[in-house]
């Protein structure tokens, strides 16, 4: 390779002589072989990255089910309410009356409404003074028969808090004796 | 069988039509990707890198140009991402007075092999010397020169990967030329 060599006259080369010697090593820079290997490692790579982009959409699938269950949910639930706890009342065949399971604060004048009133009537009265839908309206459950009236036993409740009188006893003051200033 | 019609096949899920293209194209990627680097290593990550990419993008290949150059299009800007990475890490690793140290080694061309004393007869000096030149040239010639010398690309392949004219090319790969004479002058290599 006499063109590489040291003795050539890089004053001269700016004309065409150096120039293949720069191309040449040129070359050198890039001409490593290709890996043999490096095919297969795209093609392993290909298949792994379709597999990857499929999961995504796999693991979308988890939320927007869980939004549909969600929103069916609430439509069921609009379409069709629960009555509150509030608003249950069990009747009494035996006694002809109704018995308010709920606290008094609140189901107070709706009970009071059913006082007395005929057992097929009760429901569809204390409904109205809720202002809701009558229970007739609703699709008929199991016939469950008459239920057990539910005797409460009264319940003795101490006082939280007892008051302790507090007795404070005189202070006792002695005479003071000021002498006077001169 | 031709690269449109391999491509045609590839878009519609065909993988052993892509891996035919691989086969086709993997020398022109990989040579334009050590170009870029200097590194056999990151060369042949940036290959990968450049083929997936592409496939992932072959819906959007509009036919405009070949196959080939499009592909080189996106090899390129790979491993000048990659050379961007290194030469940022470089610039955290070197201190900020070694510009030579940092320019030459985050291009990736770092010191020529141990010559022997055969080499060292036969102008392994000056051989030596033109890798270092080639090395220290800003990464404009230096990109021109290694792609044009490699035989791999016409000028035309070679404007569309470095976003210049072939007008342009062909001049970058002059100056290149004469700066890597001018380097050697200066290194003593004219005495």
């Amino acid at each position: 390779m006499d063109t590489m060599s040291k003795e050539f006259d890089v004053e001269a080369a700016t004309d065409p002589a150096i120039d293949p010697a720069i191309e040449h090593i040129a070359r050198e820079m890039t001409s490593a072989p290709v890996d043999a290997g490096l095919a297969r490692r795209v093609s392993a790579r290909i298949d792994a990255d379709g597999e990857r982009r499929t999961w995504p959409w796999m693991w979308l699938l988890a939320p927007a089910a869980a939004a549909c269950v969600l929103a069916l949910a609430v439509f069921v639930a609009r379409e069709n309410p629960e009555p509150a706890p509030a608003q249950t009342v069990q009747t009494n065949p035996e006694a002809g009356r109704e018995i308010a399971t709920a606290p008094q604060a609140k189901a107070g004048p709706a009970v009071t409404a059913l006082k007395g009133a005929a057992p097929g009537t009760a429901p569809r009265t204390a409904s109205a003074a809720l202002g809701k839908p009558p229970a007739a309206a609703r699709p008929a459950g199991p016939d469950l028969g008459p239920l057990a009236p539910i005797v409460l036993e009264p319940v003795n409740v101490s006082p939280l808090v007892v008051v302790m009188p507090i007795e404070i006893s005189t202070i006792a003051i002695d005479r003071i004796e000021i002498t006077a200033m001169p | 069988m031709t690269d449109d019609d391999l491509v045609a096949r590839a878009r519609e899920g065909d993988t052993a039509a892509f891996g035919e293209l691989v086969v086709r194209h993997q020398a022109a990627v990989y040579r334009a990707a050590l170009a870029a680097t200097g590194s056999t290593a990151d060369a042949d990550d940036v290959a990968q890198e450049a083929f997936l990419l592409a496939y992932r993008r072959l819906k959007s290949f509009r036919g405009a140009a070949s196959f080939k150059t499009w592909l080189l299009t996106i090899a390129w800007n790979q491993a000048l991402n990659r050379r961007r990475a290194a030469t940022r890490w470089w610039q955290r690793i070197v201190p900020v007075g070694d510009a030579d140290t940092r320019a030459v080694s985050a291009s990736g061309f770092g010191p020529p092999p141990p010559v022997t004393p055969e080499e060292l007869a036969a102008g392994g000096q000056l051989r030596s010397g033109i890798r270092q030149a080639i090395a220290a040239l800003p990464p404009k010639l230096r990109d021109a020169l290694l792609l044009a010398q490699s035989g791999e690309y016409s000028y035309d392949e070679m404007a569309a990967m470095l976003g210049a004219p072939a007008g342009t090319i062909k001049w970058r790969v002059s100056e290149a030329r004469r700066a890597v004479r001018a380097l050697l002058r200066m290194h003593g290599h004219d005495e």
